[in-house]
This record gives structure tokens, sequence and C-alpha cells, in this order.
């Protein structure tokens, strides 16, 4: 943050006034009322909002045309999925200077979606990358090196470029929500203003263009006991993360993809009264931003860690294991061998030639986004990585049910006990922050007790991860 | 507010209905006709029902008969002429329900707070805003807190008009630091714009966690900064911002979560303290249906609006 003393808006006798008032930084000066301000430098009123005009002039911003920021160097740009038709669902591609969320089972093919990314920005401008390299942010376990160098051997932009691989693919542990808050605010934008710095003398270094995190929802699991993490704590951790991840994606261009969980939807009983001169009823609201609804069973999962998550990003994909099978016609590369994968997925030793097949296949979901209308389609894993399917037409609907048990993963839910309590999304409320000082609002000795009290609550957890404490008024 | 005078969006009725009446010029109960007439204008205004029984109901009061009754012997016709003297310039928001909502669009010099949940077309229709006002040949600063205009994007979406690279100036904000500053500088900029779009207003808020008192003296200073330059300069203001959630109680207190039954309401982020009250129109943008899968429709979303403020100039 800017520090007043070395402001060169201010005179001596206004650094010197200010000093004695405690006020520091610019946010001091900007943020906080200017009567208190005038109290604690025991000056006027009057003589702080000069200063803060002053200030404020000083840091004028002239905003430019669209046609000065387009014409200029800039850093917008979008990177290729891989996938011509995932690419045009997306509204292009990947854009830079947004968060993408990623959400889905586990299985469901998120990570290879971001596993092959972190090489497809590699690509340079002409052939759909951005020239750059990616920084991939994991909670647990290690970067699927085997996996990775598999997809860019058979992904056709991948492998006839030679320009990707694993070299650009710089990996950071975040195991804790302090340590990923911790990367995001120092160590990360350290690491890519070095390499900028070192791009200067050797062009060959490119710069961080992608940021993957892998998995946030893993993050805010209770781990062990609850008592050190309070509920307001969660929710702000979620908007520091939020805040950050904006600023780095901003200033630098990058895009930024975050992995995320699902956890099984529940069916809220949704009071019919509504007052529709107060609000919207979330039990409503939520079915539709955190869920997909393109096919029957694809609302059984939604998007973990609720509004106060939602409300962070610009762009909400989900990725669902369906239990659907369709035929498909697989043009394949002749080199091809079966393989078990790292993570379980396999691909199959096929012929060169078509073969058309019944495939297990997934659904992807847009279910919003600020740079493309909400859409769908089907796909498959292999050993491209993820690969899309045209649009079903009608005679070929597959005949199996939807709800297959057998075929589709165990839902990741999160534990009530340990969650519930403590993820109300704080908002505005200032009592939730006088608070912070005084005893912890929940600190159940009793996990069973609490696992019996969320049982009969009405309120979901993911409702207490969007609650504030105190409504404005 | 007395009961002759409680506004129509406030009743349960559909928001077609509440269209229709507010286009024909009516606002309060006051204004609806008695009996007689009541039921020609439900005729002719096509109204379900439903609503037409809520409308009755709601206006049969001890005392009616105020001088806002229409006499019963005025034709159908003329029971549908515009009551309202709105003549100001009209933006087109591209969302036909919502400019019903607003009696035919966004009025010049007006303002509006669109706040909603995440996937809802708030900012979708913000963007379409700006793109009436470029096809007006009018100017627009477009300050993006939240990352949700990307430049090329929007380039994107305007091909069509020559001008919009000119006309749209855009600025990206950061921090509440940065956002107040901007506020403060609202009054100097020495190019003037038309149009003010604000998208995220909310954003900055929550990773600054102003104080109390703090905040509603940052809210203050922004609407007074939003009032002058709306007044001085005749700039039309449309904001969005997101959605909280509060527990609310049977009774309708605020709860927390021990409270047993509370439900989950959500609300606007910053409450209404920011908005130059007097003009504002305040919209609840809403999910009410799945997204549809074929490419080109938007997730359906419906409106209402939101407080009891006086709609119209």
């Amino acid at each position: 943050m800017v520090s007043l003393a070395s402001h060169t808006a201010l005179s001596a006798s206004q650094k010197a006034l200010l000093k004695r008032g405690q006020i520091t930084t610019l946010s001091d000066l900007i943020l906080t009322p200017a009567q208190d301000i005038a109290r604690k430098c025991r000056v006027s009123p009057l003589e702080i909002t000069a200063i803060v005009d002053v200030v404020c002039r000083d840091h004028f911003i002239h905003a430019p045309t669209l046609e000065e920021l387009l014409s200029a160097p800039n850093l917008w740009g979008i990177c290729t999925s891989g996938d011509v038709r995932l690419d045009a669902a997306l509204g292009g591609g990947f854009r830079t200077g947004m968060i993408w969320e990623v959400v889905g089972e586990s299985a469901a093919g998120k990570t290879q979606l971001a596993l092959r990314m972190s090489l497809l920005v590699q690509l340079s401008i002409e052939l759909g990358g951005l020239a750059g390299s990616a920084c991939y942010l994991l909670t647990s376990g290690r970067l699927p090196t085997s996996r990775i160098l598999q997809i860019s051997q058979h992904h056709p932009l991948l492998a006839s470029s030679g320009q990707c691989g694993l070299d650009d693919i710089h990996t950071m542990p975040i195991p804790s929500i302090d340590f990923l808050v911790q990367t995001l605010s120092r160590h990360l934008p350290d690491f890519i203003e070095r390499k900028l710095e070192l791009r200067k003398t050797d062009s060959s270094i490119r710069p961080i263009r992608l940021v993957v995190i892998d998995a946030l929802g893993e993050l805010f699991h209770a781990s062990g006991k609850t008592s050190t993490e309070t509920l307001v704590q969660r929710a702000q951790n979620i908007n520091d993360i939020s805040t950050h991840l904006h600023t780095l994606s901003s200033k630098y261009g990058i895009v930024v993809i975050v992995l995320n969980e699902v956890v099984d939807a529940f069916e809220r009983a949704s009071n019919n009264e509504e007052d529709p001169t107060v609000g919207l009823t979330y039990a409503e609201q939520s079915k539709w931003f955190a869920r997909a609804h393109s096919l029957p069973g694809e609302d059984r999962k939604e998007a973990s860690l609720g509004l106060v998550w939602a409300n962070q990003i610009n762009a909400r994909i989900m990725m669902s294991r369906t239990g659907r099978r369709r035929y498909t016609t697989f043009i394949r590369p002749a080199t091809q061998k079966r393989q078990k994968l790292e993570d379980g997925h396999d691909t199959r030793n096929i012929p060169a030639e078509d073969t058309e097949r019944l495939e297990l296949v997934r659904r992807l979901s847009i279910v919003f986004s600020s740079v493309s209308n909400p859409g769908s389609l089907d796909y498959v894993v292999d050993s491209t990585g993820i690969i899309s399917l045209e649009e079903e037409k009608p005679f070929e609907l597959a005949n199996e049910p939807t709800t297959a048990s057998s075929s589709v993963a165990p839902p990741l839910a999160m534990p009530d006990s340990q969650i519930a309590p403590l993820d109300i999304g704080f908002a505005e409320g200032e009592s939730a922050v006088n608070d912070l000082s005084s005893e912890p609002i929940v600190a159940p000795d009793d996990e069973d007790e609490w696992e019996s009290f969320w049982e009969k609550d009405e309120i979901t957890e993911e409702m207490y991860l969007a609650a504030s404490l105190d409504p404005d008024k | 507010m007395d009961a002759q005078s409680q506004h129509l969006f406030s009743l349960p009725i559909p928001p077609s209905t509440l269209a229709a009446l507010t286009k024909a010029g009516y606002e309060t109960l006051d204004d609806l006709p008695q009996s007689d007439s009541a039921n020609q204008l439900i005729d002719v205004l096509n109204i379900p029902f439903g609503a037409s029984q809520t409308l009755h109901s709601s206006s049969q009061r001890p005392n009616s008969g105020g001088p806002g009754n229409l006499p019963s012997t005025q034709t159908a016709a003329s029971l549908i002429g515009s009551i309202s003297k709105r003549k100001s310039r009209r933006f087109t928001t591209h969302s036909p329900p919502l400019d019903a909502l607003l009696d035919g669009g966004l009025p010049e010099g007006g303002i509006l707070e669109l706040s909603g949940p995440p996937g809802s077309s708030k900012e979708r229709i913000l963007l379409n805003i700006v793109r009436s006002f470029v096809e007006a040949g009018k100017s627009i600063l477009l300050v993006d807190c939240q990352d949700m205009c990307d430049p090329c994007h929007l380039d994107e979406l305007m091909t069509d008009n020559l001008s919009a690279r000119r006309l749209v100036s855009y600025l990206k904000i950061g921090s509440l630091t940065e956002l107040m500053m901007f506020m403060n500088n609202l009054s100097l900029c020495n190019d003037s714009f038309d149009l003010l779009a604000i998208s995220c207003i909310s954003y900055p808020f929550q990773n600054a966690r102003p104080t109390k008192s703090a905040r509603n003296y940052i809210l203050e200073k922004i609407k007074q900064a939003l009032t002058k330059v709306n007044i001085s300069q005749n700039v039309t203001i449309v904001v969005t911002s997101q959605l909280v959630t509060k527990l609310v109680n049977i009774d309708g207190t605020t709860g927390n979560f021990d409270s047993v039954g509370a439900k989950g309401v959500m609300v606007p982020a910053l409450g209404h303290v920011y908005l130059p009250s007097a003009k504002a129109f305040r919209v609840l943008v809403a999910l009410n249906g799945p997204t549809l899968d074929t490419g080109e429709i938007s997730t359906t979303s419906s409106f209402r609006l939101l407080a009891p403020l006086k709609p119209g100039l």
C-alpha cells in the first residue's frame, strides 16, 4: 500500500499532521471518515478534506477509450481450450483477466482440462496459445507428469508444434488456506515479476499467462478441529483469495482457472410466500447458479462453497459423469498403447481407421459466464485430454438410464458437522468484524452433538456459506 | 405510507400485470378506478383473474373514494390513456420485461441499480444499456470492478457500430480505495460522458471490510458523488451489485444461524444508502429457470422493482 510519508503531492506539514494521527497509508486516508481523521490529527475536518482532495487529484486516472485500449499493446488474450466446440461454447476460448471456475466430481475430467491448458498456454499466439508458461498450484498430490507427456504427444496442436512441455509448467504446493493466500499475495507475484525481469535479457523466457488452482474446495474441508477457524474467517479467506486472483489476472493478463468440487444437491423446502419487496429466496436461486440442468440427473450435484465463492468468479463450468452412452466415431492416431494412467483413466487401443463405438460420455455445462451464453456439450476423456462430441441427433439417443449408480463416482460431500456452522459468508456486517476479538461464536466440544444438531436443521451448509451476520440497514 | 398510496409493485401480482398497469400510468392503489371501471380496465389490459382479485381486495378500503378515483362513466379507452407526464428520452435495456417495468426503458438522466445472483442477466443488461447509448451516439464511461466487462468481448458485441470504440471509455477498479478516489474525482472529469456504468460496485467492499461507521461514510460519499454528476451534468447512471444472504426469522426479524426456522433471503449487498434515492430505480434480477441449451437464449431472468421509490421523472 502506498505510504503517505513518501507521497509526492503532500507538503511536509501535511505529512507531519497525518503522522500524528497515525494515518499512514493511502487507504487509511481515503477510507476513514474525515471527522475521525480530523479528530486523530487534531485539525479541522476541512483541512483533512483538502488533503484528501489533493491526494485524489494526484491519482486521477484518465480512462482510455476502447480504441486507445485495444490498439495499444495490451495483455488481453484468449487461449484455446484445444477443442473447437468447447472454444465456441466458451466464447472463443479461455480469456485472460478473469476467473474461470471448473467444477465437477472427481474423475469427471477437470484435471485433464487443466493439465492440457498448462500445455496449450505455451503455444504461440498464432497457434491459439498465449506464448506463456503456467503455474499449477496443487493442494495435494503431485503433478501427473506422464499424463501431461501423453497429452502433449497425442493432441494434434501440441504434438505438431513441439513447443510445449513440462519445463514451462511450474508447480507450487498449497496444502492449506494460509499457504494459498501467502502464495497468491507474495510468492506468485514475486515469481511472475522475476520471470518478467529475466525476459528482458532472455526472450526465450515465457511469462506466466496461466494459473491453475487444483482444487479449491479441498482446502475448505474441515481439517482437524474447527475451533481455530471462525465462520467469518472462512468467508474472509475466500474473499482474499478472490481479490488476489482478480488482481493477478488483470495486472499480468493471466487466465485463472480454479478447480472446485461438488457436493450432493438437496432439495430445500422453499417457502411459497416470498416477500417480493425484500429479496430473493436463497433456496430457490442457488439451484440455478450452483447446478447445471441440461440433462436429467445433472443437477444431482452442486458446486461447493456456496454464494460467497460463486460471487467471486466470472464463469462457472460444470463437468459431470452422467452414466450416458453414445455412439461415437473417432479417428485416432495409430500409435496408441493401452495405458492405465495415474489417475485411473483408460485409453483404448484403437486402430487407425474409424470405429463406431458406444462410449461412456460426460457432460460439460457452462452454468454462467460473463463472456458467453450458457450452453452444454458432451465429451469423453481420451489420450489427448478431453474431446467434445457433436450435438446428439434424436435417433442416437442412448437408452441407458442416467442415474446408473454404478458408473457414478461417490459424491464428495463435505462433512456436515464441521463445516456448516463456520461457513457463513460474512459480507457487510460490522458486528462480525468487532466480534473477532471476543470469544469464538461456536466452539463445539462434541462432534456428535453438532452432527445431530445439523441433521435436524432445515438450513443447509450451503446456506450458511452465504449468510451474512449483519445485514445492511 | 397509508394503504391508499400503496405502490402497485409491492403487491403480489405477476410482473406482466404490473408492467401493464405501470405502462398505462397507474402507480398506486390510489390510482386504480373502482368497481365497473375496474372490470373494464382488467378486461382491456388482460389482467389474469388471480391478479385482478388481488387488486380488487387490496383496493377495498372503508374510505375509498378519494381524489384519485376515476368516475365509472369513463370509457375503457380513456382509462388506458397515460396519466404520467414522462417525457424523458428512454434507452432500451434490450430486455422487454425490464423495459416494461421501467415504462419504456431507462430514462435519460435516470439512475438504475441492477442486483442479482451470479448468472443473472444483470451484467448483460448493463452492456445492453451501454450499447443503447452507443447507438444513440452518446458517450459512456464503463467502470469494471470485478473483471466482468472484458473490453475485447465488449468490442465484439458492438462490431456493427463503428463509433463504439470512440464512445466507450473503460476503467478497471481494483480496490475500495481506488473506487473512492474515482468517486472523488468524478466531478473533475474533463471529458464529459452521458452514461456512467459501474459493474459490480459491491465487489470492492468485500475485501476492504470497512467498519460500520466507515462503511456508512463511504456509502454517503458515493451518494454525494453520484448525485452531483447526475444533477449537474445530467449523467445517466447504471450500476450492478451482488447479493448477500441474510437469515430472516419467521417473524421477519433478522436471525442468526442459531435461529430455528430462519430462512435465507438474498438482498443487495450495499443497501440503498449509496443511491440518490429520490430518482433511483432498484431492480432485483432473479433467476427463475434453467439455462436453455439453444446457444442464443441466456438464463431466464425475472425482474422486480425492489424498493417503493417513485419511478418516473
